[in-house]
């Protein structure tokens, strides 16, 4: 006997947000003394609005032991932002603030304009299905495909297809598994897909033409108009094509369950701004796909609930992950690149070497400077060069540089460990990251006498021997592991017992402590402070820090 | 029944769907606040803003020439000040000549910068070969004329990559990319196209009608200005391709001084082709039209803004001036070491240079005299001022507490009193302050109630350089007296009358002239005119010679620049200049 049910559904969200800015600073103020102005205000205006329109509709259906699932449906997705603003200078008044902005002076100045406005939009389109099949819960099978189109992309590569396979084996539920009484469930699976992106600006595959300066003919001045940037009309999906392998359990009871997974994930035709050559372009940029990158590692997730007794309880979770990373080539059919390229370029005042490279072949984050050798008598700067000899770093030069360290962690973890007893619950989740270099920037800057400004304590301490007329080096001089376990959030609480009363089921106080300690060699600010996702792991080249706080709270939870 | 009547519902809306399918699946993109090229050009304006896109990118790109040649030569220093101005050494390594591939910077952006230009001038020439004048209310006399003068520009571009990099590839079209090469060419292949392509404009561009103001000549390329452009050309060829062209170089030179491509004429005033109204003004050959509330470039931090005290805008009144607060980048290479006593250089201490003929007018302090009119070009001393209490004030240093008595010496003045030096005396571009070297002011920063504030167009060619070109010529093949009276027609301007006979060149004064002399008197006339490299290059003086803080070159190599890391890891059919790393 089979049955089938069979629903649609037509869903559309409509998400508007609306942003009303202004600014004021009065004449009073050292800025505007400065700056030869009495008062200067401004007014803005943006609107981000998003709809989607998503019909969906899916099919079920079962015959014996085998269930069948189907759902179909498509997707548009439409976006649009636009804003404008208004400004003006010298105000007759300070009481106005941002209120009158037509009493003004310097919108009467010629050539001031003081005012803009923009609008931009964006479609996504999707048609998408998947089936899924299992037979009785033990053998499941998922196949799925995304047919998706960007308008963001160039005009013959708007559409992209993004299939995706899985397969599961609940194992536990096979006859030869019924007799382990202490396994409550365990699955295995192993699953295939891709995934693309296009989280990007519109218009980058268009030609379009541009407002730039002023330039002046047949006796008055007027905006000049050109080429916005590089035409690049093959842009098209960055794709990821990721494959999983993995095992769920549940032992004890399910006391103990969690999963390990085994993760390798390809990402081809990175999008982003690549150096091209002024001849033949335009300009020196285009935003282009290249370059394949790919990550693996092996994830897990394990939960035990230790003891649970009526007066005590206790129970942890540990995730963490281990991958490695590797840049696979610059290149595609179209571009051919170089195969390396320098990246996080140090400010003012030190603008000298970047402190990465990404290279063919080899793993995001590797820090690629002078390797140190010490410091010369009258405190001068030394480092080895490439044949292994030691040299002032006045002398070096690119030839000299290395791969000293890496600033990708190899582990990364977290773990929430909750007690309880009694009334009594203490909650403690820990975290960090292991294996990897960071370069401690703000010793590069602040850190030695040459900085004229405020100087760190180590410029007299440790760095006292380096002359202050010595420029810092790029070199593993500032580099350090960063490897780091840091108590992120400790909770205190304590359950009151009242009595019955019909409204009130609960009251518990609590204290909560955030960024409690931190474990660590590092010997500048909170390494967990320093970027490790994105192009530039363990390295910035600002010498901006904000402070990572450490944060009380007390709080009474009432429960109705 | 309900199954089927499902089946129903899901099949109409499937029919809905497919007949607005094209809606359903439309990815084409709305353009709001740009627009597309195919759709640019409707109207005269359109073409006229995009015929003139380069020549506003060619000012922005003034800036890095103008680091390059002067930073680099002997005249203008960026000395460290109290801590200012040190930024890791890029402008000890400028003075130095120790730049490499790594350092980017201003090497870096004049490549870009110049065939950035280049490439637009290709697109805008492309674009009106392509177009038909008459859709737009134009003739074909005015076509004709505008894509002249994107191919005098173009040369221009060209004739500044041949002089700073010497190897470069030679780019043509836009659209068609096989008509460029790819890799670099001899560089007597970039003079045979200047030299074709702008003495086919001397011939297609539009002429100077008659003295006095043009207004729809201004900003704009002119027979004059592509002649001088040759001039320019023939008096380095020597240097460009090793082959002497001076007597090519006299021939344009005279004949633009016999008014064959329009009229021009000295002004009485040092200064006039500086000055607000320097867009009338028949000494200039070719200006960038500047203004405050449009482009400014030359008022910029690069160039001519950030040549005087930090704290400026008290002496001058000009704290609303759009380009900014003042800064100190750019002073005088000193003439006096910390004991007092003059150097004695060869080259450089240009103001003694001044010095060396008394009664010179640019040498007055630095004044706004009211309606718009300045005198004196060095800012020295104590700068006195009135403030709006009526009390005298002098101008401070921006951080450390002291009156600025600026001296033409570098070394760690602060506030000793004027005729005391100090102790330590060691001077060199790490071991300044804000007292070290002269300060001065090119072009006018006039007060905030004066309208004519930042008006000044750029002179990018002037006829005085026409003038020292043919001089130099002269003096070349030995016409001494002919070189003499052409320097000293220009020269006289700067001089009482009283003196005239004490400075001027013999036969018409005292003075004498020689090669070294014709070097110096470019460097007074032409002082921060972003062209004392090319100046020194020319008399072999660039690498071999010995300055204020400046050692003679390992070799000749520094005569032009590298190539920068990034230009060559984007192009990698580019091979490095000889003498530098890759």
């Amino acid at each position: 006997m089979s049955n089938h049910t069979l629903n649609t559904q037509v869903t559309f969200a409509d998400h508007q947000y609306s942003n009303n800015d202004s600014w004021f600073r009065p004449s009073t103020s050292t800025l505007a003394i400065n700056s030869g102005y009495e008062g200067e205000a401004r007014r803005a205006y943006s609107k981000e609005r998003q709809y989607i329109v998503e019909w969906v509709t899916n099919y079920n259906t079962h015959f014996g032991e085998n269930n069948i699932k189907a759902m179909a449906g498509y997707s548009y997705q439409y976006s649009q932002y636009s804003g404008f603003s208004a400004e003006n200078k010298d105000f007759p008044n300070d009481g106005l603030g941002s209120d009158n902005l037509g009493s003004g002076e310097l919108a009467k100045e010629e050539g001031e304009v003081l005012m803009s406005s923009y609008r931009n939009d964006a479609k996504l389109i999707a048609f998408f299905g998947r089936v899924s099949y299992d037979y009785a819960g033990k053998y499941l099978l998922t196949a799925s495909l995304r047919h998706e189109g960007s308008s963001k992309f160039g005009a013959n590569h708007k559409w992209g297809n993004f299939p995706a396979f899985s397969a599961g084996w609940r194992i536990s539920e096979e006859s030869f598994m019924k007799g382990l009484t202490w396994l409550n469930d365990l699955k295995i699976r192993g699953d295939f897909g891709v995934t693309g992106n296009q989280n990007f600006d519109s218009y980058l595959s268009l030609n379009t033409m541009t407002g730039f300066g002023y330039y002046f003919y047949n006796g008055k001045y007027f905006q000049v108009w050109g080429p916005s940037k590089n035409v690049n009309p093959d842009l098209k999906w960055e794709k990821g094509k990721n494959w999983n392998v993995g095992l769920d359990f549940s032992v004890l009871d399910n006391r103990l369950y969690g999963s390990l997974n085994y993760f390798s994930r390809r990402q081809q035709d990175l999008l982003g701004n690549y150096k091209v050559s002024v001849p033949p372009y335009l300009f020196d940029e285009t935003y282009v796909n290249v370059g394949t990158m790919k990550n693996t590692g092996f994830e897990f997730d394990i939960n035990f609930d230790a003891v649970n007794t009526r007066d005590f309880g206790y129970n942890f979770n540990v995730v963490g992950t281990v991958m490695s990373n590797k840049f696979v080539d610059f290149s595609n059919s179209q571009y051919v690149g170089q195969d390396f390229y320098n990246i996080c370029s140090t400010e003012d005042p030190y603008p000298f070497y970047d402190l990465q490279r990404i290279e063919k072949g080899e793993s995001l984050g590797n820090f690629y400077m002078w390797k140190y050798a010490g410091i010369t008598t009258d405190g001068d700067w030394l480092v080895y060069d490439k044949d292994g000899d030691i040299i002032r770093a006045s002398q070096a030069t690119d030839d000299d540089r290395r791969i000293v360290g890496n600033g990708m962690p190899k582990f990364t973890m977290s773990t929430t460990h909750n007690f309880r007893y009694r009334n009594f619950d203490l909650a403690l989740f820990f975290r960090g990251a292991f294996g990897f270099d960071i370069f401690n920037i703000h010793d590069f800057y602040y850190g030695t006498r040459n900085f004229t400004g405020n100087r760190l304590k180590k410029a007299y301490g440790k760095n006292f021997d380096i002359n202050p007329q010595a420029n810092p080096v790029v070199s593993d001089y500032f580099l350090e592991r960063g490897d780091y376990f840091k108590l992120d959030m400790i909770t205190l609480g304590y359950t009151i017992k009242t009595p019955k009363a019909r409204f009130l089921d609960r009251i518990r106080v609590y204290g909560s402590m955030k960024n409690v300690f931190t474990i660590t060699k590092f010997s500048g600010v909170d390494p967990s402070t320093y970027q490790v996702n994105g192009l530039t792991p363990g390295a910035q080249g600002s010498r901006t820090y904000y402070p990572s706080t450490r944060q009380f709270i007390l709080g009474v939870q009432v429960d109705f | 029944m309900k199954f089927l009547r499902n089946i129903a519902a899901l099949a109409t809306a499937s029919v809905v769907c497919a007949a607005s399918f094209t809606g359903c699946t439309d990815l084409d993109e709305t353009l709001y606040d740009q627009v597309g090229t195919q759709n640019y050009y409707n109207t005269k304006n359109d073409v006229i803003r995009a015929v003139f896109r380069p020549f506003e990118h060619a000012y922005w790109s003034i800036q890095s020439r103008h680091v390059l040649n002067e930073l680099t030569a002997d005249q203008l220093i960026t000395p460290t000040r109290d801590g200012w101005w040190d930024d890791g050494g890029k402008w000890r390594r400028l003075h130095y000549h120790q730049w490499n591939v790594e350092d980017g910077g201003d090497a870096q952006t004049e490549w870009n910068g110049c065939f950035q230009g280049i490439m637009q001038c290709n697109y805008v020439i492309e674009d009106l070969a392509s177009l038909d004048p008459s859709r737009f209310g134009l003739s074909q006399t005015e076509f004709d004329n505008l894509q002249a003068q994107c191919r005098a520009l173009r040369a221009w571009f060209y004739l500044r990559l041949l002089d700073a990099f010497r190897n470069i590839p030679l780019a043509v079209s836009f659209n068609d990319v096989s008509l460029n090469t790819e890799s670099q060419v001899d560089p007597e292949v970039i003079f045979k196209f200047i030299e074709d392509e702008l003495t086919e404009c001397t011939r297609l561009l539009a002429k100077k009608e008659s003295l006095g103001s043009q207004p729809n000549l201004q900003g704009q390329w002119t027979q004059a200005a592509a002649a001088s452009l040759l001039v320019r050309l023939y008096l380095n060829a020597q240097v460009y391709i090793g082959q002497e062209r001076y007597a090519d170089c006299e021939k344009v030179a005279q004949d633009i001084l016999d008014g064959v491509y329009g009229p021009y004429e000295v002004a009485d005033r040092w200064d006039a082709a500086f000055d607000w109204d320097n867009n009338s003004c028949d000494e200039v050959i070719f200006g960038f039209p500047g203004s405050q509330g449009y482009s400014y470039w030359h008022y910029s931090s690069d160039m001519y803004w950030w040549t005087v005290p930090a704290r400026a805008r008290y002496y001058f009144g000009d704290a609303k001036a759009k380009a900014g607060d003042h800064n100190t980048k750019y002073a005088a290479s000193p003439s006096y070491d910390l004991n007092g006593d003059l150097y004695t250089y060869e080259l450089g201490m240009p103001i003694q240079n001044f010095r060396k003929y008394p009664g010179d007018v640019r040498m007055n302090l630095y004044h706004n005299l009211g309606n718009s009119r300045r005198e004196g070009m060095f800012l020295f001393g104590y700068l006195e001022y009135v403030d709006e209490d009526g009390s005298t004030k002098r101008v401070r240093a921006p951080e450390q507490p002291y009156d600025l008595y600026i001296r033409d010496a570098v070394g760690p003045f602060q506030s000793l009193d004027p005729g005391k030096w100090p102790a330590n005396k060691t001077s060199n571009l790490a071991s300044g302050d804000h007292n070290s070297g002269w300060h001065f002011a090119k072009y006018p920063f006039y007060d905030d109630d004066d309208a004519n504030q930042m008006e000044s167009d750029y002179t990018e060619i002037r006829l005085p350089e026409i003038i020292y070109s043919l001089a130099e010529c002269k003096l070349r093949s030995g016409k001494k007296s002919e070189a003499a009276r052409l320097l000293n027609s220009v020269r006289r301007r700067n001089y009482p009358a009283e003196n005239l006979q004490e400075v001027l060149y013999a036969p018409e004064g005292k003075a004498s002239l020689d090669e070294a002399e014709m070097l110096a008197e470019w460097g007074r006339e032409f002082f921060a005119e972003s062209r004392r490299r090319i100046d020194l290059i020319r008399f072999g003086k660039f690498s071999s010679g010995s300055w204020w803080d400046k050692q003679p070159d390992a070799g000749r190599y520094t005569e032009i620049f590298p190539i920068m890391r990034p230009i060559l890891n984007s192009n990698p059919s580019l091979v490095q200049n000889p003498g530098y790393s890759n």
